[in-house]
């Protein structure tokens, strides 16, 4: 804290060489996303932090970039906003070329890949982990995008600490002809998980949902926990080996 | 007479004239009529495109350009020079955005243009630009719909209804007579479409595109394109009815309108 | 590093205001509070500084960080500001006067150390409190705290904030936060500005640092009287009234502000 931070410093910042790389600040931590029978659902929930501190509860890190885009951002919020910034510069060039064109999520996902790839090359990146959902010519897409410029897409990915905890989940509970209801569920139960096991996660979230028809994000919710397993209220007993 | 005068866009007349701008102004003079008018829910601009062959495909070399979500530039002129005047305007526009994060008013957005079009009559290494411009937008301060125009030299004024182009001084007769600010756009759209045609003389003129775009009440203050079907039937009713006044008192223009 | 694994001070030799400031919305406007103590390492460089500074007459701004990056950060929004009002021919709002602090922070986060709280009112959005933390993120808040101080205060805004206080229970709200936090924070301190916005101009206020309405030393004094006649009581026996020592006790919780 305040005494820490009197502590000297003695780090790259006191030599010569110019610091570019920055490093995240106010953070967002997973989203989830999976493909379903027609259409693509996304997860995250609603905190920003600043380091360990749950700072801003009620920030969105699903956001419509239009009828049939949408995008989930793990990482750094300004660079999140920024990124957003670029696309609605995009969106306005677009309606104004009035050639009735308008982008799709693939080629949303294909222009965030060159823009994280540009910044990481002047090693300044969008410190940012972005997940695209949509769909492309009536089937959907599903893109994710690294602050180094990583691209791909899946049938099912989750970013943050969701990429060590729910993505085995998903292995094991994900088909390609699951029905909106399911998606949805296997979607709250890795949730339900990085709220047991991630620090960084708040239990108030959204979901979102990209369908051929368009795009919705959902007012945000909490999900019922189980806090009273019997295991759970028995005392803690040094015997048992308990912490 | 210009004597010399007329070389340079920093030398000033002994009649106080600053003859370059005035030549500019005459290509604005020869060039298709263009209309804005501010309604009583919204702002419409419309434009009579002369088109140089017969082989053109209508909908190119636009004069009506949408800049921004809310704002729409037309232009009467040099062509290129148009264009590029709505490039200058959507950058504008962009850097406000970047700025202040929110969208710029169509005033502001005229008198940044006007600066623009100034600058370029007082450097002896530019031309002024062969055009004049029509701002329209809405302006979320004063919950309206608003029309400036930019002329060549920098001037900026905002107008309940303007016209520039070769027939603009009629054009602006009619719009006064019209009240327009008392009818919606959609009434509007056809009145203005016969002014058009009342001024486009068929037998000296280039045929022309009607084109038109307007920020509305109906699009929440977004600037579009009027839609092909309302503009195909406000194009064939304004022709109508600039054809009828023209059998009625046997106009020299509209008579010729129905010779064609 | 602070606790949380983030840099508040990122050079040595920095003069910083090592800080708490806070803003909120109450229910007729914003209400801005600040500390005094400007740092430089464990010296205190100026213990009577303004952390609130004036925008417009309708938006101030509370800085924490560098105090030379959050001074010109200021000064360049204060100009973009006047300039936008000379074009728009009117002061702007609350949410512009934010983005373009902002996007001043985020556009040069690798040189500055800047953390700012906006906050105003304006005749559209009414009053607005914006927090600008050190990366340049932008994020509304009905309550932000901010410098280093506020750590030790969030658990308190968690649990004592409404924006349906009235003007004088909203700036004694913000008093005793910020003087809780300066009480436990070395680089906060001094005395606590604040600064009232209702839409018609600003109303300045003034606590002196011997009049906080909390501090370490008040609670000590107080902590050991109750500790030394609770311990009387327990010697008194059980069967003794335990009216003088609850008095005790209670006084020494109404210390603490």
């Amino acid at each position: 804290m305040a005494a820490a931070a009197m502590a000297p410093k003695l780090s790259a910042s006191s030599s010569t060489a110019k610091e570019l790389t920055t490093h995240p600040i106010v953070t967002g931590s997973s989203v989830l996303a999976v493909k379903f029978a027609g259409g693509v659902m996304m997860a995250s929930d609603t905190l920003a932090s600043y380091g360990s501190m749950a700072r801003f509860p009620d920030v969105q890190r699903l956001r419509q970039v239009s009828d049939g885009v949408i995008i989930g951002a793990s990482g750094e919020m300004s660079d999140f906003d920024f990124a957003m910034r670029l696309l609605d510069e995009l969106r306005v060039e677009s309606e104004c070329a009035e050639d009735g064109a308008e982008l799709d999520a693939g080629e949303v996902h294909h222009y965030l890949t060159r823009v994280m790839y540009n910044r990481r090359n002047k090693f300044n990146p969008l410190w940012n982990q972005l997940v695209v959902a949509g769909t492309k010519d009536g089937k959907p897409v599903l893109g994710v995008v690294d602050q180094i410029g990583t691209a791909f897409e899946a049938d099912f990915t989750a970013t943050g600490f969701g990429k060590h905890m729910a993505v085995p989940q998903m292995r094991e509970h994900w088909r390609a002809d699951m029905t909106e209801g399911e998606a949805r569920e296997l979607l709250e139960g890795c949730m339900r998980v990085l709220f047991y096991r991630d620090c960084r996660t708040i239990n108030r979230m959204q979901i979102a949902k990209v369908t051929a028809t368009g795009s919705v994000v959902s007012p945000a919710y909490s999900l019922d926990t189980e806090w009273s397993l019997k295991s759970f209220k028995k005392e803690a007993s040094p015997e048992d080996g308990s912490w | 007479m210009a004597a010399g005068y007329d070389y340079a866009t920093n030398v000033i007349s002994s009649e106080g004239k600053v003859y370059q701008l005035e030549y500019a102004a005459k290509a604005v003079e020869s060039s298709g009529t263009t209309v804005g008018v501010q309604c009583k829910d919204g702002v419409i601009l419309a434009s009579e495109k002369l088109m140089m062959s017969k082989m053109l495909v209508d909908s190119t070399c636009k004069v009506v350009h949408k800049v921004d979500d809310q704002i729409g530039v037309a232009y009467s002129g040099i062509g290129p020079d148009g264009k590029s005047i709505v490039g200058l305007a959507q950058n504008i526009a962009h850097k406000y955005k970047q700025n202040y994060g929110e969208r710029i008013a169509p005033g502001v957005l005229a008198q940044q243009l006007g600066d623009i079009l100034y600058a370029y009559t007082s450097y002896a290494a530019y031309r002024p630009f062969g055009a004049h411009a029509l701002v329209c937008g809405y302006d979320e301060d004063h919950k309206e719909s608003q029309l400036y125009l930019c002329e060549l030299d920098g001037t900026v004024t905002r107008y309940w209804g303007t016209a520039v182009g070769k027939g603009a001084r009629s054009a602006r007769t009619e719009i006064q007579k019209l009240k327009l600010t008392e009818k919606t756009c959609a009434e509007a759209l056809p009145l203005l479409a016969k002014i058009l045609h009342t001024v486009h003389d068929p037998s000296k003129d280039k045929p022309f595109v009607l084109e038109a775009g307007w920020a509305t009440d109906a699009t929440k203050g977004t600037f579009s394109r009027v839609p092909k079907d309302v503009l195909a039937a406000a194009d064939a009713e304004g022709k109508a009815a600039s054809e009828a006044d023209g059998a009625a008192h046997g106009g020299a223009a509209a008579a010729a309108a129905g010779d064609a | 590093m602070d606790s949380h694994g983030i840099e508040e001070v990122p050079k040595q030799g920095d003069v910083a205001t090592g800080t708490t400031i806070l803003a909120c919305e109450y229910r007729d406007g914003v209400v801005l509070v600040a500390d005094s103590r400007t740092s430089t390492g464990s010296y205190v460089a100026n213990r009577v500084s303004d952390k609130i500074v004036k925008l417009t007459d309708n938006i101030y701004a509370c800085r924490s960080g560098s105090a030379a990056d959050t001074q010109a950060v200021c000064d360049y929004a204060k100009r973009f500001l006047s300039d936008y009002a000379i074009q728009k021919g009117r002061p702007a709002r609350v949410s512009t006067a934010a983005h373009v602090l902002s996007s001043i922070v985020y556009n040069n986060k690798d040189n500055l150390s800047v953390g700012l709280i906006v906050a105003g009112v304006d005749d559209v959005d009414g009053p607005q409190v914006y927090s600008i933390p050190l990366g340049g993120t932008l994020v509304r808040q009905p309550l932000a705290v901010g410098g280093s101080g506020s750590v030790f205060i969030y658990a308190m805004g968690d649990a004592d904030y409404t924006p349906d206080m009235d003007k004088d229970a909203a700036v004694a709200f913000g008093r005793r936060l910020v003087s809780h936090a300066m009480a436990r924070d070395g680089s906060s301190g001094g005395v606590i500005r604040s600064v009232v916005l209702t839409g018609d101009g600003a109303e300045r206020g003034f606590v002196p640092g011997s009049e906080l309405p909390f501090s370490l030393e008040g609670m000590a004094d107080g902590l050991a009287k109750a500790v030394e006649e609770v311990a009387e009581h327990r010697a008194a026996g059980p069967s003794s009234s335990s009216s003088s020592a609850g008095a005790a006790a209670a006084a020494a919780v109404a210390s603490r502000g």
